[in-house]
């Protein structure tokens, strides 16, 4: 199984990026603002631009060691790449672009079927919509078998249907292909929809990496540029004429009806000013979410302070400062929290 | 500026460069007025120019053809038409090389350049070419002619070594100075007699001063301008 | 006297405007490639026939070439070698620009998609490069080409103008004119005219392709 690594150093221009993060197989995604390096991050692991200095490895390979002068080019590395605007080859007919870089045995078709685009297999990349065209991107790039795919912000372009479903199919692409994808975004919804593990990047340098559930609820949040939201990542678990119910990873929240189909995996944001605290069990409101929990911690924020509480997904709650004092919060005490269904609304 | 616009233009073969220039400077000095100026260049080309109705006004051709042709264009003053000079052809090769002391020691292929005026436009390659047919050689050397557009360029590839050999005419030696070597003089007797040949274009601007340089150049002061050269007085025109 | 102009000038064009084309889209690759010192000044070089009078490129062919000039006796002038030399001269400056733009203005990304899918650099040039920059090289080819069948100033002066030889369709016309052959030379600029236009045409399908 192979794991992209990488500790390198990168100039261009007048930017410098420090980057240390390992990829194992599955999604990872990039997360942060423009400017913040993701760019630079990805041709440097592609090999069209060499670090300054230090490391990159994917597998058992070197890619490119600054002290021993290893700098594998870019056609040995075995790393693919999909565009935001796909770059098919335009004199290239679907099918034949999916061949470019195919070494024999497998049949282009069977690729654009898995990618559902089929049916385009004689058609130009002018004859094709956004949506198709990153399909047979997708192809063209894992029908060359990479041990590594670099997405840079491939859907950022498309309309949310088509981003939904795109995002799906990649999710179900990498299970089949088993090595690690880097997916470079700048929307934590998709983060949170498609990445198991996320990084964020922040004016060059690499300020979080982990499990994408922690990271959007702890300081990505001023990074990805959501603010005191929570981002919440769940299944359906039934969806009818009185709301839908979303299984969180371990707490389960009532929403107003999202149409999801059960099984289906679904973002949700969930502002804290919209979490009620209380330091008892309250009955007799009209709220359809009661949760019990503990104190993680406590961050000032603008105008009060955020209350990170486990329950066991962690929530944040926005109080006064007042508050914290009179309800006498403090990290391990036991609370309640109060959410109105409709405070849930659909990120994706 | 004025005057340069009624300066007289004369046309002549490029073989008589020297000696013309010097005649119109002492022209210009003894008999002020609109001055000379030149257009050397084979006597075909200037002859096309003529009779397509370049404002020409004086035409000095280095053969009796070409001025005929000009004349045929009725194109000249027929009363001034006049002959000024002959010459003699010559084969040069480039300085150094062992020269052929006869037109048939052109055969040797160690001449495998032979430089020769373009003989539709060049008269110096119309006489050649006669003499080669006498001397019953044109067939076997005529493969391996290069052309010149004027006498000036056949010299040229000749002293420049792109040429083994050259035909050109005895007085224009001095031209190709220590780059070439003569190698023997053509006999008369096999090519047509080398005649220049002077006249006034016909409906010339500057008709009365051309006439007038016309008559410097026949005269005296022009012949001996022309014979110090090594070109011959005119004479009687010699029957083949 | 016309036919064999003719074939002359064909010949010649041809030949001329394949090695121009091919070397052209090298240099001009390269160009747009490659960033090195001095390349401004390289362009500016490989492109002075075209600002130069046509008489400077043959003189300094000439002293290049000629029996005595400095590579010594390669027995080129007067040869119809001399004239696909000139000519090609002539039209390369015309194809290298021509291929420049052409391969500056497809994506460099395009590249590195295809570097990614495992294709090296020869490989790209071929399957991608090429491909894409056809309109522009196609251009430049029938520039090329045109130039080389009007070439007259530097052909004179390195091939000499010998019937038969090497004497294309402009030198055959200027000497037509000149003898007062008018006939004969206005038979040779039809025959030059219809040649230039089957070839533009025939270069514009080429471009037009199915890109």
């Amino acid at each position: 199984m192979s794991t992209l690594t990488a500790d390198i150093r990168v100039t261009r221009g007048g930017f410098s990026l420090e980057a240390a993060f390992s990829a194992p197989p599955g999604i990872t995604t990039v997360v942060g603002v423009s400017g913040a390096g993701k760019s630079t991050l990805l041709l440097a692991l592609l090999g069209d631009k060499s670090p300054a200095s230090g490391r990159i490895g994917l597998g058992d390979r070197t890619l490119f060691d600054g002290k021993s002068g290893i700098d594998v080019p870019v056609h040995e590395r075995r790393i693919g790449i999909v565009f935001q605007d796909a770059l098919l080859f335009p004199h290239l007919d679907a099918r034949r672009n999916v061949a470019f870089g195919m070494m024999g045995g497998d049949r282009p078709e069977a690729w654009l079927e898995r990618v559902g685009a089929v049916s385009l297999a004689a058609r130009r990349p002018a004859d094709l919509s956004g949506g198709e065209r990153q399909r047979v991107a997708l192809a063209r790039a894992l029908a060359a078998r990479p041990e590594a795919l670099l997405l840079d912000e491939p859907f950022s372009a498309l309309d949310p249907a088509a981003r939904s479903s795109l995002g799906t199919l990649l999710v179900a692409l990498q299970r089949e292909a088993g090595v690690p994808f880097l997916h470079v975004t700048h929307d934590p919804g998709e983060a949170l929809r498609v990445g198991d593990r996320t990084i964020a990047l922040d004016r060059g340098r690499v300020v979080a990496q982990g499990r994408t559930t922690d990271l959007l609820s702890g300081s990505l949040r001023r990074i990805a540029g959501i603010g005191s939201d929570n981002w919440l990542r769940g299944t359906v678990l039934a969806d009818g004429s009185d709301g839908t119910r979303v299984d969180l990873g371990g707490t389960v929240v009532a929403t107003a009806r999202l149409h999801r189909a059960a099984g289906e995996v679904v973002v949700l944001a969930l502002p804290a000013e919209d979490v009620l605290l209380a330091r008892g069990e309250i009955h007799g409101t009209s709220a359809r979410n009661v949760l019990a929990g503990e104190v993680v911690s406590l961050d000032a924020a603008d105008e009060g302070v955020d209350v990170v509480v486990a329950t066991p997904v962690r929530l944040r709650a926005r109080v006064t400062r007042a508050a914290v004092s009179e309800l006498a919060l403090v990290p391990g005490a036991r609370v309640w929290l109060l959410v109105k269904a409709s405070a849930f609304r659909a990120a994706d | 500026m004025c005057a340069a616009l009624l300066a007289v233009l004369v046309s002549a073969a490029i073989s008589l460069k020297g000696p013309l220039t010097e005649a119109a400077k002492q022209f210009d000095a003894s008999f002020p007025g609109e001055p000379v100026t030149f257009t050397f260049g084979g006597s075909g080309e200037l002859a096309a120019q003529i009779v397509s109705g370049a404002p020409v006004d004086v035409f000095f051709s280095a053969s009796p053809v070409d001025m005929e042709r000009v004349a045929a264009a009725g194109r000249i003053e027929v009363a001034t038409r006049v002959a000024i000079a002959r010459n003699r052809l010559v084969v040069i090769v480039p300085a150094g090389s062992a020269p052929p002391t006869e037109l048939r020691g052109l055969l040797d292929p160690r001449f495998r350049r032979i430089a020769i005026g373009n003989v539709k436009t060049v008269p110096a390659g119309r006489y050649a070419k006669d003499a080669l047919v006498a001397s019953g050689v044109l067939g076997r050397v005529e493969t391996r002619f290069v052309y010149g557009e004027n006498v000036r360029q056949v010299i040229d590839l000749v002293a420049r070594g792109e040429a083994d050999a050259g035909f050109v005419y005895a007085t224009d030696l001095p031209l190709g100075g220590d780059h070439i070597d003569l190698a023997f003089e053509i006999s008369e007797n096999l090519h047509k007699p080398i005649v220049y040949e002077g006249a006034v274009v016909a409906g010339a601007k500057a008709a009365a001063r051309g006439r007038e340089f016309l008559t410097f150049v026949t005269s005296a002061p022009g012949r001996e301008m022309l014979v110090k050269r090594g070109f011959l007085p005119p004479g009687t025109t010699a029957k083949r | 006297m016309i036919r064999s102009a003719l074939l002359i000038s064909l010949l010649v064009a041809t030949l001329s405007t394949a090695f121009a084309v091919g070397l052209g889209s090298a240099a001009g690759w390269l160009l747009a490639r490659r960033a090195f010192p001095g390349r401004e000044l390289v362009d500016a070089l490989l492109s002075l026939p075209l600002v130069l009078p046509p008489t400077v490129t043959g003189y300094y062919l000439l002293l290049i070439l000629g029996r005595r000039g400095w590579l010594g006796d390669l027995a080129i002038p007067f040869t119809l070698g001399a004239c696909v030399i000139a000519a090609t001269v002539m039209a390369f400056p015309l194809v290298v620009r021509a291929a420049r733009v052409a391969f500056e203005e497809i994506d460099p990304r395009q590249r590195l998609a295809a570097f990614s899918l495992g294709h090296g650099s020869g490989s790209t040039f071929w399957q991608v490069e090429l491909p894409l920059a056809r309109r522009g090289l196609a251009a430049g080819a029938a520039l090329g080409f045109a130039r080389a069948l009007g070439e007259f100033g530097a052909t004179l002066m390195l091939a000499g103008n010998i019937p038969g030889r090497t004497q294309t369709l402009p030198l055959a016309i200027y000497e037509a004119a000149m003898t007062g052959e008018n006939a004969v030379a206005l038979a040779l600029c039809l025959a030059l005219t219809a040649v230039s236009v089957v070839v533009l045409l025939f270069v514009g399908r080429l471009g037009r392709g199915r890109a």
